[in-house]
């Protein structure tokens, strides 16, 4: 048997002459949190459909731990799936919505019960078995849900969604919550959002998406600080984007010419050609300030048109000249320091993103 | 609009009102008029007819009789009316507006065209006259009103239950009866009591389909051809206000959320 | 997390479901029968295409058959024939053809008083009736409708005979000296018939005009149109759906009335399908004929109703996504 829990080669699902998801790859390890994150339309949730068998896929394959499960139906497969909407059967209680699928496993009354009453204290919902959905709270639902599809043991637990019907302050909690589930009950989970704070807080791994396409693969860190496409860039957090033309290589630095300004930027892929035009990202807050200009390359003189106070940080709307302009986070102690129009700023050629698509 | 316009709508309402009632309310009175003869002047009232009903064996047996084909031919039309709404609203395939249209073809047939029409297929089928005719009659006149409320809470069914529940192992079948059915029943039972209703007035399949042992209407009608008395008026009253009753319930169902 | 599992201690049997699905003969024949789309479809389907054919078309095509034959039922040792005499028969004798057009004239015209008399109330309920008081009000005037067409028609009755409720206020207000003979014509006729229909002119009526958003209204009175303006340029077009839907079904129940006109009708208001139930009468039995003048008269009014929702502009089936 493979190491994975749950393995995609070559996906693709069309609806007519639309292409849905297109040639998705990918190998998700045991108890891993891997989110599908991108703008609504983007392919993630038929990707996840598709894993859950609600979708067939057009070609390519679909392997749970080894075994081809590309034409098996949901019911036959060890996956189980929330929903957005949660989908709980409005006519059964708490404990029947969870004991559903013990049920059709064929366990006994006494092993269902147990499972249940195990679920609702493993949730807090220990008051609420005989109560019907009706009667539960947005966050009980959602952990109602929860329990419903962790019930009969799935080898991964697809999430769509399940957040977005909770408004914003119990959203952050329910983050936390479910991070934590996840790591106790050690799982896989496959969780689908449109929101990146979501993606960014809870998961291990983040793959975005675009137009049915995976864009990027990596840690939350490294999609943050080291985006590889614009588009990942401008989904992901506030950003600075700066169109440069490559002059040279410099070792592993990259030399940039940014409307007559040098700048030496730093490329995870293929090293670019001499003349070409690249996109070039630097995250406002990973940009360092300096009262007085300091003695080392990729400095910049700024001209401040705006200062906003955000609490713990301050933004500022900064111009280099009329054709370049550049938003700065400080925190706002450092930000205090600041005064007059002007300020130096460092640009880390760690941090500087070379972006070729 | 204007206060005005509104003052005469309101009083063309209640004279709608007053024209649909005022025929029932001097039906149901002259149920209690103390003599034989129907129409006015009324002189002594009794309830001796409304008495008379309740211990005449022939007329609680016809009752009983209309009844069993009533309960019959709606659990007739809502197994066939929620198979045939399953159909049309979860499946996709050819000929799917031949087969609504040929579903829903007894509810735009007119009475007397169903009535004879069956009445001739029984015949070439065997059916004699009777009972299983009857029901068989008012069932396939019930089928199109069962679909077409199934239909309807079938379309506001969220998808997300029916795949839930097959995420969780269901087949077809158990899903069916464990999510979809208990989804479907408040509609279920509405469209059930209006079956018995439609079952239980319906005059003119009953007739044509019936053998010797009459439904109530077709007593009553029977009864009239013969001339007029309080008797039918005390029938007629004890039904208008059995009705009422299962009408007013199944509304309340059918328009549950 | 795992199950922490207890020793068995005494029975520990299964739930209804737990058992089914566990079941070896649950197991093979649904597993074959739910095996493959195919099969899934054909079990969903079997029932209702036989229902469809058997129950609901085949009544209307074997009657058309019988419409063709010589003699039906059969006497014993008797082969059946082909004919056209039961369909020619019809066009040879006023007896027959004239109830028919009277019965097409008569449904229509019934249909149009449905309309008129009916669209004031409907507005009413729709319009002017506050959005939470609506269902009381249209119950009042459903609950009669509940009632069968016979104990209504004897309603009627009882209204408009020599000794009913009119001619009694008529008499006490001296305004009549002889009771006037209302029953057994084609007044009392249509009055009943009025009476039984005017419930399925006015929900779908009333359905459509509820859609109608109350801001059209309001947004044209503020351009400046008129009470009678906005009604006919506005709430009259919009209501057209439900105007078409009352008309088609009022038309057809009408047409298919036969214990209403053989109590409240007479001799000079005999509608067709009083002439064919007669053919099915012990003394005539002449089935063949029934079945012709039912086939006539069920092409004509679905041809009709077909011409008038085409007319119409109504199209598409809203349940069918």
């Amino acid at each position: 048997m493979e190491n994975s829990t749950i393995k995609l080669v070559g996906l693709s699902k069309h609806f007519g002459t639309i292409v849905a998801v297109e040639d998705i790859n990918l190998t998700v390890q045991p108890g891993e949190f891997v989110t599908l994150l991108g703008p609504s339309g983007c392919g993630k949730s038929t990707t996840l459909r598709m894993m859950g068998g609600f979708e067939i896929p057009t070609s390519g394959r679909i392997y749970l731990g080894g075994d081809d499960v590309t034409d098996i139906p949901p019911n036959k497969r060890n996956v189980n799936m929330v929903f957005q909407d949660y989908a709980l059967f409005p006519h059964m209680t708490s404990g029947q919505n969870i004991a559903f699928g013990l049920e059709l496993q064929g366990k006994t009354k006494r092993e269902t019960a147990q499972r249940v009453d195990e679920l609702l204290e493993f949730m807090q919902l220990g008051g609420y078995k005989d109560r019907k959905p009706d009667e539960l709270s947005g966050g009980q639902r959602q952990r109602v849900a929860l329990a419903r599809a962790l019930a009969p043991d799935p080898r991964v637990l697809l999430l769509d969604e399940p957040l977005g019907a909770l408004d914003a302050k119990l959203r952050k909690q329910v983050q936390i919550e479910l991070k934590s589930i996840q790591k106790r009950t050690g799982k896989t989970f496959i969780f689908v959002t449109h929101d990146q704070e979501e993606a960014l807080t809870m998961s291990d791994r983040v793959l975005v998406m675009n137009e049915g396409r995976i864009e990027q693969d990596g840690s939350p860190k490294d999609l943050y600080s080291h985006p590889e496409t614009r588009f990942v860039a401008d989904f992901i957090g506030e950003t600075n984007m700066l169109e440069c033309t490559v002059s040279g290589i410099d070792g592993k630095h990259v030399v940039l010419d940014w409307a007559g300004t040098e700048l030496r930027g730093e490329c995870r892929s293929a090293m670019p050609a001499t003349g070409q035009s690249v996109g070039v990202v630097i995250r406002p807050e990973n940009i360092t300030c300096f009262p007085t200009k300091p003695k080392s390359p990729n400095v910049i003189k700024l001209k401040i048109l705006q200062r906003v106070f955000k609490g713990s940080s301050t933004t500022f709307q900064t111009v280099v000249d009329e054709s370049k302009s550049l938003t700065v986070t400080l925190d706002s102690i450092r930000a205090e320091k600041i005064s007059g129009d002007t300020m130096w700023v460092h640009l880390d050629p760690d941090y500087l993103s070379v972006l070729l698509r | 609009m204007t206060r005005h316009t509104r003052l005469i709508m309101q009083m063309i309402y209640w004279a709608f009102v007053l024209y649909l009632f005022i025929p029932l309310s001097l039906m149901i009175l002259m149920g209690f008029k103390d003599s034989n003869f129907i129409g006015f002047p009324i002189k002594s009232l009794t309830l001796d007819w409304y008495v008379g009903v309740i211990q005449d064996m022939e007329i609680l047996s016809i009752f009983g009789y209309s009844f069993t084909i009533a309960i019959s031919s709606t659990a007739i039309a809502l197994v066939i009316g929620t198979w045939a709404a399953m159909l049309l609203t979860k499946a996709s395939f050819k000929g799917k507006v031949i087969l609504f249209a040929l579903i829903t073809l007894p509810a735009v047939v007119p009475g007397i065209i169903s009535a004879i029409s069956l009445r001739i297929y029984s015949q070439t089928l065997g059916i004699d006259p009777g009972m299983m005719a009857v029901i068989l009659g008012h069932a396939v006149h019930s089928v199109p009103f069962v679909t077409l409320v199934s239909m309807a809470r079938l379309n506001s069914q969220p998808l997300s239950h029916v795949e839930a529940a097959q995420d969780l192992g269901a087949d077809k079948l158990v899903t069916f009866f464990r999510i979809t059915l208990p989804y479907l029943v408040p509609a279920l039972i509405g469209a059930g009591i209006f079956c018995m209703l439609t079952s239980f007035d319906d005059f003119v399949r009953s007739f044509f389909l019936g053998g010797y042992e009459p439904t109530l209407p077709v007593y009553i009608f029977a009864q009239l051809r013969t001339g007029m008395s309080p008797e039918i008026n005390a029938i007629s009253a004890v039904v208008l206000l059995i009705t009422a009753v299962m009408g007013l319930t199944a509304e309340r169902l059918l328009r549950r959320k | 997390m795992s199950s922490k599992v207890t020793p068995d201690s005494g029975s520990d049997p299964k739930g209804f479901w737990s058992w089914l699905v566990t079941n070896k003969i649950y197991q093979s024949v649904f597993g074959f029968l739910l095996g493959t789309p195919k099969r899934q479809f054909f079990l969903l389907a079997f029932i209702p295409i036989f229902w469809a054919l058997f129950a609901n078309l085949g009544p209307l095509l074997k009657m058309l058959d019988i419409s063709f034959y010589e003699a039906y039922p059969l006497s014993v040792g008797k082969e059946s024939s082909y004919s056209l005499a039961a369909w020619s028969e019809f066009f040879q004798s006023r007896v027959y053809y004239i109830p028919f057009f009277r019965t097409l004239a008569f449904s229509a015209a019934l249909t149009f008083s449905a309309l008129i008399l009916t669209y004031p109330v409907a507005y009413f309920l729709a319009r002017h009736v506050p959005q939470n008081r609506q269902m009381f009000f249209l119950l009042i005037v459903l609950i009669p409708f509940w009632v069968g067409e016979i104990i209504r028609t004897y309603a009627i009755m009882i209204l408009l005979g020599n000794n009913g409720a009119v001619n009694i206020v008529l008499k006490f207000f001296g305004l009549i000296e002889q009771p006037i003979p209302f029953m057994y014509t084609s007044f009392s006729l249509s009055f009943g018939i009025v009476y039984l229909v005017s419930l399925y002119m006015l929900l779908p009526l009333y359905s459509s005009l509820e859609k109608i958003p109350s801001n059209m209204n309001e947004a044209a009175a503020d351009l400046g149109a008129g009470a009678w303006r906005r009604f006919w340029k506005i709430t009259l077009p919009l209501s057209k759906d439900g105007i078409t839907a009352g008309c088609v079904l009022v038309f057809l129940i009408s047409t298919g009335f036969y214990a209403t006109p053989v109590i409240l009708g007479g001799p000079s208001s005999t509608l067709f399908s009083e002439v064919i139930a007669n053919t099915f009468s012990v003394a005539a039995d002449r089935w063949p004929s029934g079945a012709a003048f039912s086939s006539i008269m069920l092409i004509t009014t679905l041809t009709l109703a077909a011409v008038f929702l085409k007319i119409m502009g109504r199209g598409g089936k809203g349940l069918l996504k």
